[in-house]
């Protein structure tokens, strides 16, 4: 590749610089991806860690992923295949189950099971969190404005959000207020009483963020998660046939079929910016390659805090970057299993088993999971979101055995301070297993291969400072306008030419291809292309 | 049957300055007080046999305007000292004491901190004053505001745009934060970072970690900006503010009427009438005006099955459990400290997030942050009092309350004498206050000082809820002017002034015939 002359390079080949790019070469320009690892994908990877058996092993479900983008990549032409599973189930401590259905009506008479109240609850609460999410997704796949900014663009999209405000009535209005800034907990309390239920529902506001269910903000986590679609199916969670990974390879094949080109096994050791312009990287190997824009999908810090000479950058802007929150607060446990897991409480035709499994009956046990993590330890009665893909697609394992993904929620950076070691791990895994194994008798037995994943393990190998999943924390002070640092949200950054696309942008993490599409919308913008095959977010009625 | 233009339930700061107010314009109001004593939670509190202390630390912190509106130095508000210093007490290392309005000036501090906390503080006063904007200002309802509102609300944004594009965005980025982020980016050393992030979360059942925590301190600082700088904290435990504001609406004409419990708010066509006390009286009035809990208005004196369904749920879900607690403390001696000054102590942020941990659980923390201040006793049964205010200590207490009086005050005279050595021997008398204490001795639903969770989906044209956010309720004429509302808790007398300039604002045309 050296020699030859590209108009972008992009630092990192997960889906959003993958995203990005795509959208670039479609645009003419000529764009090369240069990826550290040895593989594609960032956290969006299937690796054969286990022979036969395909890990998704960072992220590990799919739903947020735009549809837009989807077709605007035509990524299912290039093999992407997600296939949306049923439900799941909160094993409860007294050994009955709360199973979750994506049909409504069986949703409802499973709540009515656990509280006839909360079934009828329930329709109030999927019309309000249906309407928020309507609110909010168009915003996805829009540059946020910059409210202090003065140019007509500005402006003109403040104007923007200011009628879709004015649209809705009094009610939609103060409910959006609260959904901004309530905790989880308080926002369920005023639907549900049974705490299962609760708990089941306050799932999705923790997953990947530093703060527990009784934080104010995590509603808008919950409303994060919700805002994904599978099929058209608002909120539905799917499964991508042969693991995340297939996302990234099917956006690889785009690009490589509209003419990308795509570097493994280079590290990019800095960006080389001359008088204030960024001109291209150099690789830790010496190699420099030049090119008139850069893209970093690496993360927020990472990008102006290593990879780029600090000198170069206001110090405003660099205070902040150090200001910018990443929290590792997520691990992972991949394991191989010889055969499928038998869990007593769930009746033998459950479909359940094909969707998120949960051993976690109480907000109240989730939050002081989160008190763990607040004292620097791995919790001692884990939040864990298990999963079994292979119960859909058999195509990730050998024939009879499966691939278990356990998510645990809260895990943190550093042991009480300290860095991670061998016996730590251990201990980690083991509260997983043994929680699990109250559940599931003998699935310890039946483990072939386990991987840890620690964030230590996650930010060594991804590259996500302290192994947070979403590229910072999605708190109110970090969305929007605010992402990654006040002045800076439009994918620019204060190097000419030098731009960012990764989860540290808006809208922010989970595997989205937002940012990478609207990074791309923006450099577009500066280098006067045309946009024409980049859709614009569908109306969504 | 009595007839007023205006009756008002509960004879708390509010509703007396509310009460104040209205009978000056000329209206004939009556004040109806359950208790004994007008004042509610600024008042004193005989907490032993000729033994009173003031149940706030802070008597007052009435903003300057309206000081002057209701004249409250002729009718004797002499009391108190402003500027007082507060204290951060810590066993072991210098004694760190903020100066003036919230530490103009600091004294244990490294010149780094110093520096770093000026910076800080000049930062959040800039931004506290859009709060104290706000907290002067009816708040605009969603889809109908008045120009005039637009225009204070446009003028007070843009006051904060003209501080600058950055300092602008700072607080864009700020105002949800939670105080420990905040703190930590400010390099402003542990014991400043324990002592704001108490500051912030006391009375809010929020950790220092929790976001949206900086609000309180906002909240704080906005009443530094309005009021006189530092606060003022009560010098001799007699009297308080509530007296004054007492006599000063006698003094304008209005009647007020202790042991007058109101049993329910008589309604016709819709519209309240008027009120019942607990006894069988009635009494008639054009505009009924109520000072208590939203919860206990809406719930006991209306009834939700007189409401909306709607808002009469949001009423009746409101975050309305307290978790600070009073501890009143007689000393046969001086202790070796000066009066007129907040103590605090809460050594880092880390110790005040781990005791919130103990709220969300409903235990009792080991360690409690907690203020205090010491005052005179002035008939001489005691050489000086001591108010201690505590927080998380939760209303509902697994382990129940009967036990936990006794071990909270012991837990916290434990540390109170580690912090002044010698203090525990001198103590003749005490008595704790959990939260169920001051819901029932103040008929306060859970024994909250804010009577509800002052937080931030729960501020502004949100407070006590949508559809009762200007002081207005869903029942014509009756209107709310507790802590329940804008701009929330504390002894301000904010509610009461917005409550009763909208009441006069409001065209007298609307009695049905």
């Amino acid at each position: 590749m050296q020699g030859k002359q590209f108009d972008v390079i992009v630092i990192g080949a997960g889906h959003n610089g993958l995203v990005a790019a795509c959208y670039l070469q479609k645009a003419g320009l000529s764009v090369a991806v240069v990826e550290k690892n040895d593989w594609i994908g960032g956290a969006a990877v299937s690796r054969e860690l286990h022979p036969g058996t395909l890990y998704s092993n960072c992220s590990y479900v799919c739903s947020l992923f735009r549809p837009e983008i989807m077709r605007d990549l035509e990524l299912p032409r290039h093999g992407l295949q997600v296939i949306a599973y049923e439900g799941g189930a909160v094993f409860t401590r007294d050994g009955d189950y709360l199973a979750s259905y994506r049909n409504h009506h069986a949703h409802r008479r499973e709540f009515a099971r656990f509280s006839p109240r909360d079934a009828e609850s329930y329709e109030r609460y999927a019309r309000d969190v249906t309407r928020q999410c309507r609110f909010v997704q168009p915003l996805l796949l829009r540059t946020a404005p910059d409210p202090a900014g003065l140019m007509p663009g500005d402006i003109g999209e403040l104007l923007f959000l200011a009628r879709k405000v004015m649209d809705l009535s009094a009610r939609e209005l103060a409910l959006m207020a609260r959904f901004w800034t309530m905790s989880v907990a308080d926002f369920l309390d005023e639907y549900f009483e049974n705490n299962v239920i609760k708990a089941y529902l306050a799932i999705s506001g923790i997953i990947g963020t530093a703060l527990g269910p009784m934080s104010p903000g995590t509603a808008y986590v919950l409303l994060h998660h919700y805002m994904g679609e599978v099929d058209g199916n608002v909120g539905a969670w799917g499964y991508a046939r042969g693991g995340m990974g297939a996302i990234s390879q099917a956006l690889a094949a785009s690009f490589r079929a509209s003419g990308g080109t795509i570097v493994t096994g280079s590290e990019v050791g800095s960006v080389i910016v001359r008088n204030g312009k960024a001109t291209g990287v150099a690789l830790a190997n010496g190699t420099e390659l030049d090119a008139a824009t850069v893209v970093s999908n690496a993360d927020v810090k990472r990008t102006f805090l290593k990879l780029v000479d600090p000198q170069v950058l206001p110090g405003s802007f660099v205070k902040g970057v150090q200001n910018f929150k990443m929290r590792g607060s997520s691990g992972k446990l991949n394991i191989a299993l010889d055969s499928l897991p038998q869990f007593p409480a769930l009746p033998g035709d459950c479909p359940s088993i094909r969707g998120d499994l949960h051993f976690t009956d109480s907000v109240e046990r989730m939050e002081k999971a989160y008190d763990d993590w607040k004292d620097g330890k791995w919790s001692a009665d884990p939040f864990v979101d298990m999963m079994i893909p292979t119960t859909i697609d058999p195509t990730m394992a050998p024939p009879g055995q499966h691939f278990v993904s356990c998510f645990i929620q809260y895990c943190p950076y550093k042991v009480e301070g300290r860095e991670w070691t061998q016996a730590d791990r251990d201990g980690f895994a083991k509260s997983v297993l043994d929680q699990i194994e109250q559940y599931s008798p003998g699935f310890k037995s039946r483990i072939q291969h386990m991987e840890v994943r620690t964030p230590q393990e996650i930010e060594a190998e991804v590259g996500l400072t302290e192994g947070n999943i979403f590229q910072g924390e999605l708190t109110f002070d970090q969305l929007l306008f605010n992402r990654p640092v006040p002045g800076y949200a439009k994918y620019r950054s204060p190097v000419r030419g030098l731009y960012i696309c990764g989860s540290s942008t808006h809208p922010g993490g989970g595997v989205m291809g937002a940012p990478g599409r609207n990074a791309a919308s923006e450099i577009l913008k500066d280098l006067s292309r045309r946009h024409s095959h980049m859709s614009e977010a569908h109306e969504v009625f | 049957m009595k007839f007023f233009d205006v009756v008002i339930i509960g004879g708390g700061h509010n509703g007396l300055v509310a009460g104040e107010l209205l009978a000056r314009s000329g209206r004939k109001v009556a004040i109806l007080e359950a208790g004994e004593r007008f004042g509610g939670l600024a008042a004193s509190y005989e907490f032993a046999p000729g033994l009173s202390a003031p149940i706030c630390n802070f008597i007052s912190k009435i903003p300057s305007f309206l000081h002057e509106k209701l004249q409250l130095e002729k009718h004797g508000f002499t009391n108190g000292k402003t500027g007082a210093d507060t204290i951060s007490l810590d066993a072991g290392s210098e004694t760190l004491v903020l100066h003036g309005s919230y530490g103009a000036q600091l004294s244990g501090v490294t010149p780094e901190e110093n520096e770093a906390f000026q910076t800080l503080r000049k930062r959040l006063m800039l931004q506290a004053r859009l709060f104290a904007d706000l907290e002067r200002q009816v708040p605009v309802q969603p889809g109908s505001a008045s120009f005039r509102q637009k225009a204070a609300i446009a003028y007070s944004m843009a006051k904060q745009r003209l501080s600058g594009t950055e300092e602008f965005r700072q607080l864009l980025r700020m105002a949800l934060m939670c105080v420990a982020d905040v703190t930590e980016e400010a390099a402003i050393g542990p014991r400043l970072c324990g002592l704001l992030g108490f500051d912030a979360t006391l009375g809010y059942r929020l950790g220092p970690r929790s976001p949206t925590s900086l609000m309180g301190l906002y909240s704080r600082l906005a009443r530094e900006i309005a009021g006189k700088g530092g606060g003022i904290v009560a010098n001799s435990a007699a009297e308080g503010i509530a007296e004054v504001l007492a006599r000063a609406a006698s003094a304008s004409g209005a009647v007020l009427m202790a042991a007058s419990k109101v049993s329910s708010i008589t309604m016709e066509n819709g519209r309240a009438t008027g009120i019942v006390l607990e006894s069988g009286a009635e009494i008639s009035a054009r505009h009924v005006v109520s000072s208590i809990s939203p919860i206990a208005t809406f719930g006991q004196l209306v009834g939700y099955q007189n409401l909306e369904t709607g808002f009469g749920r949001e009423i009746a879900l409101l975050r309305h459990k307290g978790s600070v607690s009073k501890l009143f403390l007689a000393l046969d001696a001086w202790p070796d400290l000066k009066g007129g000054a907040r103590y605090v102590h809460a050594p880092s942020t880390a110790h005040v997030e781990t005791s919130f941990n103990a709220v969300k659980y409903r235990q009792m923390p080991s360690d409690p942050p907690f203020e205090f201040v010491i005052c005179r006793e002035q008939t001489g049964k005691a050489a000086a009092i001591v108010s201690v205010t505590i927080a998380n200590t939760p209303y509902d207490l697994d382990a129940g309350w009967t036990g936990g009086r006794k071990k909270l005050a012991s837990s916290i005279l434990t540390r109170m004498n580690l912090l002044v050595p010698g203090l525990r021997k001198s103590v003749i008398a005490s008595e704790v206050l959990a939260p169920p204490d001051i819901e029932a001795r103040f008929n306060l639903p859970g024994g909250h000082w804010h009577h509800h969770d002052y937080q931030s989906d729960r501020m502004y044209a949100l407070r006590p809820a949508l559809g009762a956010g200007n002081y207005r309720t869903p029942v014509d004429g009756l209107w709310i002017c507790g802590a329940g509302t804008h701009p929330g808790g504390g002894v301000t007398g904010l509610s009461g002034y917005l409550c009763a300039s909208e009441l006069m604002a409001e065209r007298n045309g609307r009695w049905p015939a």
